[in-house]
């Protein structure tokens, strides 16, 4: 029953990306983040759901588009990454393991540097967006409702994928899902498509909760760091700084009541790391890639890590002397880490040159839109944008997630921003010239994505990436 | 029960969403307007 069910949203995807490309790759978002094939009993676990979405899009897209969409500096820096981690994987110290997580990896960097030919208007965002939101709403709100039920503990295992890979893995589904709440709350200002004021307030704030609870019950520090960096963000950009404060405080005074005592212990070390395995585990690996990288400054190639080889130093009291742990093939857990010792310093400047490329993008957006009132959405959006991408990355520095598709589903996102932008001031040259995006409202808030640009006068938005 | 909630719950959502953007896609096509159910009162552009 649940695979047909399945099937029928695949079909339905399918059905409307006959109409318009972009159906399809909201299917292929679908499949990435709501993993049908993970969650199927059946035959939907053997039918490549996710291939057919893709190929369909492209298909969909070269059949229908009589106007190639350009390539803009931010899609040229994820096919040079595509293209990188290629060559690293070609030398690299693992291939046998290498090249499978090349595989997705590849796939997941080359679909994002596609989004921006597919989704071309604000609607299309939106939804590009939302699907995303929900496809990873799919394992929070169940990992939330058996966190309430069960209370949830560390290693639970409570995610409605299983195995140890993408969001089924805990630490990865708490950075994500604290990720995208500014997204959803976003959208619940701003969305085109929820227009109801209450389904707006249930299903944005709802999902919103059910992230902070889900976080919360996969006891994973990375939650914890990725929630607090989320916190400050939302203080920071709110203009009821005393309200929030407060509230924050209310919330800090419960949190003894709210969570359990294993929760604190687990969360105590991050503040003393010294009698912990794990992230002890974690400072003796970063210094083994450090020492990697200097030595292979092209890189390992994915799965370097399987080659280390490290002592841990455990003092479980101050007074006691450190006991040596050793341990072989530990992962990095870290995003920066991961990169620098799989793809090299190259890799490294490479990535970095991207994550400043994003933030530059997002914060013109947000400068450019932000004195105009009735381009509230696009700052608010670049705010979010930005918003999520900080606490993906910070919540990234303690857990290898350089590779999952939310981080480049946000760039580009950025880069589709930056496109519709240059739409609305391309469609109002002559006013675009004399203020930020042009004088009249409707014209402002007109999107002509496919239409062809007739002046030749200097968009006020210039091409980024 | 709860998986199975979750998966019913959130895919009726995300076809809902697919398939409200595809009309007001198709509208946007149609008019050559982006924003006409936010400002209804809004005369067409040509």
């Amino acid at each position: 029953m649940r695979d047909i069910f399945l099937l029928l949203v695949a079909l339905a995807y399918a059905f409307g990306g006959t109409t318009a490309p972009f159906v399809f790759g909201l299917g292929y978002l679908w499949t990435d983040y709501f993993n049908p094939q993970l969650v199927a009993y059946s035959f939907m676990r053997i039918v490549p759901v996710s291939l057919l979405m893709a190929l369909s899009a492209a298909l969909a897209y070269l059949l229908s588009t009589k106007q190639p969409t350009k390539i803009v500096p931010g899609i040229w820096l994820l096919i040079v990454w595509a293209a990188w981690i290629t060559l690293t994987t070609t030398w690299a110290e693992v291939p046998e393991d290498a090249w499978p997580t090349w595989d997705w990896s590849f796939k997941t960097v080359c679909f994002a540097a596609f989004l921006p030919f597919l989704f071309k208007s604000r609607v299309q965002l939106e939804a590009m967006l939302l699907t995303i939101a929900i496809g990873v709403s799919g394992s929070l709100l169940a990992y939330s409702i058996k966190t309430l039920v069960s209370g949830g503990r560390y290693g639970a295992s409570l995610s409605l994928i299983g195995g140890n890979s993408g969001l089924g893995e805990e630490a990865t589904l708490a950075c994500v899902a604290i990720a995208i709440i500014p997204i959803l709350l976003h959208y619940h200002r701003h969305s085109l498509l929820i227009k109801n004021r209450f389904v707006s307030l249930g299903l944005f704030y709802g999902l919103s909760a059910a992230a902070v609870v889900a976080a919360l019950g996969t006891f994973e520090r990375t939650g914890l760091i990725a929630l607090i960096v989320f916190a400050v963000l939302q203080w920071w950009n709110t203009r009821r700084k005393l309200s929030i404060g407060v509230a924050y405080i209310l919330l800090l005074s419960m949190s003894g009541y709210l969570l359990s005592d294993s929760w604190f212990a687990r969360m105590e070390t991050i503040q003393h790391p010294q009698g912990d395995v794990s992230a002890m585990g974690r400072l003796a690996v970063w210094a083994w890639d450090i020492d990697y990288a200097m030595s292979h400054p092209w890189g390992g190639g994915f799965n370097v890590f399987e080659i280390n080889h490290i002592s841990i130093p455990i003092q479980n009291s101050p007074t006691a002397a450190p006991k040596m742990v050793e341990q072989s093939a530990r992962a990095p857990h870290s995003i920066y880490f991961q990169v620098l010792s799989e793809h090299g310093i190259v890799g490294a400047l490479i990535f970095a040159v991207i994550l400043t490329a994003f933030f530059a993008n997002v914060r013109r957006i947000r400068r450019k839109a932000g004195s105009d009132h009735e381009l509230d959405w696009a700052s608010s959006l670049a705010r979010s944008l930005s918003a999520s991408g900080i606490i993906y990355l910070c919540g990234g520095a303690f857990t290898g997630i350089a590779f999952q598709p939310f981080l480049y589903d946000l760039i580009a996102a950025g880069v589709i921003l930056n496109q519709i932008m240059r739409n609305l001031a391309a469609t109002n040259p002559a006013q675009s010239a004399t203020s930020t995006l042009g004088g009249g409202a409707q014209r402002r808030l007109t999107e002509f994505p496919n239409r062809p640009v007739v002046s030749t006068a200097k968009p006020a938005f210039s091409e980024s990436p | 029960m709860i998986d199975t909630a979750s998966i019913v719950i959130c895919s009726l959502i995300v076809v809902y969403i697919a398939y409200a953007a595809l009309r007001l896609d198709i509208r946007e096509r149609k008019t050559g307007r982006g924003f006409q159910l936010e400002k209804p009162s809004d005369p067409p552009i040509s």
